[in-house]
């Protein structure tokens, strides 16, 4: 056996010939993204937990009918963003409080974030240090605003994608992109701006270029 | 007016998702206003910092593998089921298709003396029975064996012949030894079942492998196989 890093189709071809160990070793490689990504959609680390693992049983289950159109990265990543996205239509049906004063914010806003109604934006930001603010702003926007946002520019997925994967039209996918993105920037650069020193941004540390 | 058309396009203009009209309107836009001009930059720089504070990947939260692991076997599970329904299911198809096969096979039988006495029939009655016989036979008692296994004492009791027995009354033994002889005395007057704890009875007492044979070996030869469950217990 050669020492080192079994690479992803030799444990692919490996659990598709039924077996487990090696499924378990592909799967760990994918299953924080998995959690994470579920976690940036759902707001929640219960449901994303859950989401997740569904993710990782489906691809089990369908196994068999992976012919590596894509990488298993790739298909993955379908596979939870699917499973999110029907989690938060789910979720949609359930009835909602509104909140007052976002009115003006274009139907970016999402009424209830993760059980809790958050006041405004700007008191996400004055949440304490080290607490992550876009993942708060991110559980404010609506959900098909969210996940327009995270399929684009988290995922990576292309318009054409997105509107498939949504089922909506591809104008439809620009311009809750757009909006997504202005509310993010409204809240995330000029509060920052105005909190700090232009150019020094949220996390990580890092000046802005 | 102008620049909040324009603003609606900046996003798209950042993924090179216009057209090439729109394109062209919105450069020339942005070089002569530069609001739109920083609203531009400051949309790019957002998308920036949600890629870079993406990248980081979170820990899963506390029990995630193993409900994982938990729900892969179960998903698991049902598919082996399937796959034993699919044998059961061949199983008994064989069964039925040997049941048709002899029946129609004692038709022919009977049919063909009464149609044609000639040499046509004795080659159909050898060709048709003995091909699907010796193919399904086999399937069809190793899974008699597999489902009656959890139920062996009664069906052992039934037909105690050959050398099985003993080794299966040894494997018994054991169990029985621990405590149950005493209780095993009353009830095993009528039922078959109590046979076995009779043998460990007279194990305990007295060498298991000279007593255990012994009456193995008795009722056989007093009663045939109906009606050993009558005789069993009478000793």
């Amino acid at each position: 056996m050669v020492a080192g890093v079994v690479p992803d189709d030799e444990l692919l071809s490996r659990s598709q010939r039924g077996d487990m160990e090696a499924f378990v070793l592909l799967i760990e490689r994918y299953q924080k993204m998995l959690y994470t990504i579920a976690f940036r959609l759902l707001g929640n680390s219960e449901d994303a937990a859950d989401a997740a693992q569904e993710a990782l049983v489906r691809a089990y289950k369908n196994l068999p009918g992976f012919r590596g159109d894509c990488s298993f990265r790739t298909w993955l990543k379908y596979i939870i963003t699917n499973i999110c996205r029907d989690a938060l239509r789910r979720r949609k049906r359930r009835p909602t409080i509104s909140l007052e004063g976002f009115q003006e914010a274009e139907g970016v806003f999402l009424e209830v974030a993760d059980g809790k109604v958050l006041s405004s934006p700007e008191e996400v930001f004055l949440a304490r240090e080290g607490e992550d603010v876009i993942h708060k702003l991110l559980q404010l926007m609506k959900p098909e605003y969210r996940m327009t946002l995270i399929m684009r520019d988290i995922q990576g997925f292309t318009y054409d994608e997105i509107a498939a994967i949504l089922g909506c039209s591809v104008g439809t996918v620009k311009s809750r992109l757009s909006r997504a993105r202005q509310f993010l920037r409204q809240y995330l650069l000029k509060e920052r701006e105005h909190l700090t020193n232009p150019g020094v941004y949220i996390k990580k540390g890092g000046e802005g270029r | 007016m102008k620049c909040r058309y324009y603003r609606e396009l900046l996003s798209s203009y950042l993924d090179n998702a216009l057209t090439a009209t729109e394109r062209r309107e919105v450069e020339e836009h942005i070089n002569g206003c530069r609001a739109c001009r920083e609203e531009l930059e400051a949309l790019r720089r957002t998308v920036e910092l949600l890629k870079d504070w993406s990248g980081e990947e979170l820990d899963l939260p506390p029990g995630f593998e193993e409900d994982l692991r938990r729900r892969l076997e179960a998903a698991c599970r049902p598919w082996y089921r399937r796959l034993g329904q699919r044998a059961s299911l061949t199983a008994a198809a064989i069964i039925m298709a040997v049941f048709f096969t002899a029946l129609t096979g004692y038709h022919t039988r009977f049919i063909h003396p009464f149609r044609n006495n000639e040499s046509e029939p004795p080659s159909y009655e050898i060709e048709a029975p003995p091909s699907p016989e010796p193919v399904s036979l086999p399937p069809t008692t190793a899974n008699q064996e597999e489902k009656q296994a959890p139920v062996a004492p009664l069906q052992e009791i039934r037909r105690p012949t050959q050398a099985k027995r003993p080794l299966q009354e040894k494997a018994l033994v054991p169990p029985a030894a621990e405590g149950t002889p005493s209780k095993a005395a009353p009830s095993m007057g009528s039922v078959p079942l109590d046979a076995p704890l009779l043998f460990t009875k007279t194990d305990i007492d007295a060498d298991p492998k000279l007593s255990v044979p012994e009456k193995v070996y008795e009722e056989p030869d007093t009663v045939s196989e109906p009606a050993g469950i009558s005789g069993s217990p009478s000793p």
